[in-house]
C-alpha cells in the first residue's frame, strides 16, 4: 500500500437527515490528512463567442466570471477572447468556493468548441510521473508529455481514463498555507 | 534568497526565491510593487503578513471581467451551482477500478441501479458527509454513467442546479441554447439535458423538495477567519 493510501471503512455508520430519515448509504469513507488527491476542484469550458457565453451563465444562472491573470496562464488584461475564472456559487476573493457541494470553473475559447474537462488535484509530496504511471498502469494513457517540476510552482500534467475522458491533474506548489477553506480535510 | 511575498491587493501569498518573483500577481494581476515581503521561516504557514482581503461591490457590473471579489450569491437558492461531473464509461469495472486505484475515490451505484450491471455510480472524490456531500469546500463529487445510458447522444459532462426546470427551459433558446431532453425523473430527482450557446452538453437538476436549506452545501456565508477545521 503506497504512502497515504486509506482502506476503505466499509461499515459506515447509519446517520438521519434533516427530516428524520436514515440515508440510504454508508457515510463516504475517510480521507487521509493534509492531502487532496483525487479532489475533482475545477472544470474548464470552453467557447466560441465570450459575450454570447458570458450572457447565457451570467443572466440564466447567476455566474460570476474574473480575467484569468496572465501570471496564471491568462491572456493580455482586456482581450476579446479571455481565459475566465468562475464563481458559480459562493466563493472567496481566491475565487475558491466557501461552502461546500458546488465546483466553480474555468472558459477558455476556442473557435472549435471543445469537450468540457475537468481539473483533479494530485499529491503534492510526490512527482507527477507517479500518478501518470499509476493511471497507466490502470488502463488510462498519458495525453502529451510529463512537464518538468519546479520548485514553488504548480505542476500540470494531462492523461485519459480507460474510456477516453480527459483529465487535467493539477499539483499544488508549496504555497499552500492549509489556512484555506479549500484545504480541509478528515482530521482523524 | 527565499522570501515570503504577500499581494497588497488581493492577499495572496508566495514563498519563492527573489529571482523567480513574478512581475504581476498570478492571483489578482496587481503589479510586483504591491508585494509585502517577509523572510523564509522554513515554513509559509509560519507566515507574519496577513491582508485582508478586499470587500465584494455590491454594484459590481456582472459583466465586468476585471478582478473583484465575486458577488454575494443569495441565501435559500442553489441556483446556478455546479454541483456533479459526469463521465461517461464502456467498462463499468475497469472504470471504477482505475478511479478506486488511481484517484482514490469512494464509489457506489445510485439507489434504483444497485443490481444493473452498469449501473449510475455517485462517485466521493474526498471527505464527506452522511448524506454523500462534499464536507468541504471547492470540490465536487459526481458520477460515472454508461455511454449505452446517455439517449442524448451528446455526452453532458456536469449537472447544474436550478430552482425551477420549468422557467430555465422556457428560457433557454431565446439565449442561443437548446433542449436536448426535455423535464424526466431519475432515481427520484428532476433533470434535462440542454446545450449552452456554445454547444456545450449539460444536464440541470431541480433541488430536491426535501432540501431544507440547512444542509452546509446549501449554505451562502462569507466568513474570513480561514479555519475550516
Amino acid at each position: 500500500m503506497k504512502p497515504g493510501k486509506i482502506k476503505t471503512d466499509r461499515k459506515g455508520e447509519t446517520k438521519m437527515n434533516t427530516k428524520g430519515k436514515p440515508y440510504p448509504n454508508r457515510a463516504p469513507k475517510k480521507y487521509p490528512k493534509k492531502d487532496l488527491h483525487g479532489r475533482v476542484r475545477f472544470m474548464n469550458m470552453t467557447y466560441k463567442d465570450f459575450k454570447r457565453y458570458q450572457k447565457f451563465w451570467v443572466d440564466l444562472f447567476g455566474w460570476d466570471m474574473f480575467e484569468l491573470p496572465q501570471a496564471a496562464g491568462g491572456k493580455e488584461p482586456g482581450s476579446d477572447t479571455p481565459s475566465v475564472l468562475i464563481a458559480t456559487g459562493p466563493s472567496y476573493e481566491t475565487w475558491e468556493a466557501v461552502v461546500p457541494g458546488h465546483m466553480n470553473a474555468m472558459a477558455h475559447y476556442n473557435e472549435d468548441g471543445g469537450d468540457t474537462t475537468f481539473m483533479m488535484e494530485i499529491h503534492m509530496d510526490e512527482p507527477v510521473k507517479v500518478t501518470a504511471d499509476n493511471a497507466v498502469n490502470h488502463g488510462g494513457s498519458i495525453v502529451g508529455e510529463i512537464p518538468e517540476e519546479k520548485e514553488g510552482w504548480s505542476t500540470s500534467l494531462t492523461v485519459a481514463d480507460p474510456n477516453g475522458n480527459t483529465l487535467n491533474l493539477w499539483r499544488c506548489p508549496s504555497s499552500r498555507t492549509w489556512d484555506e477553506a479549500e484545504a480541509g480535510y478528515d482530521k482523524d | 534568497m527565499k522570501y515570503i511575498y504577500t499581494c497588497f491587493k488581493c492577499g495572496f501569498p508566495m514563498a519563492m526565491d527573489e529571482s523567480e518573483v513574478p512581475e504581476f500577481c498570478p492571483s489578482c494581476s496587481a503589479p510586483k510593487s504591491q508585494y509585502l515581503v517577509e523572510p523564509w521561516n522554513g515554513s509559509i504557514e509560519k507566515r507574519r503578513i496577513h491582508v485582508d482581503p478586499p470587500e465584494p461591490d455590491p454594484n459590481w457590473d456582472k459583466y465586468d471581467v476585471s478582478y473583484h471579489h465575486p458577488k454575494h450569491f443569495p441565501a435559500k437558492t442553489r441556483h446556478g451551482r455546479v454541483r456533479r461531473f459526469v463521465l461517461e464509461y464502456d467498462d463499468a469495472k475497469l472504470t471504477k477500478d482505475f478511479y478506486d486505484e488511481v484517484f482514490d475515490w469512494d464509489i457506489i451505484p445510485v439507489e434504483c441501479d444497485k443490481d444493473k450491471e452498469d449501473p449510475l455510480m455517485f462517485c466521493a472524490t474526498g471527505p464527506g458527509s452522511a448524506n454523500w456531500e462534499p464536507k468541504f469546500p471547492s470540490f465536487g463529487y459526481g458520477f460515472l454513467k454508461s455511454r449505452k445510458s446517455d439517449d442524448t447522444g451528446k455526452n453532458p459532462r456536469f449537472v447544474v442546479e436550478v430552482d425551477s426546470i420549468a422557467d430555465i427551459l422556457s428560457k433557454v433558446e431565446s439565449y442561443g441554447g437548446k433542449i436536448l431532453k426535455g423535464q424526466y425523473e431519475y432515481d427520484g430527482n428532476q433533470y434535462a439535458v440542454l446545450e449552452d450557446s456554445e454547444g456545450n452538453p449539460f444536464y440541470i437538476w431541480q433541488t430536491p423538495d426535501d432540501v431544507t436549506f440547512e444542509e452546509p452545501e446549501s449554505q451562502n456565508y462569507y466568513h474570513w477567519e480561514r479555519k475550516p477545521q
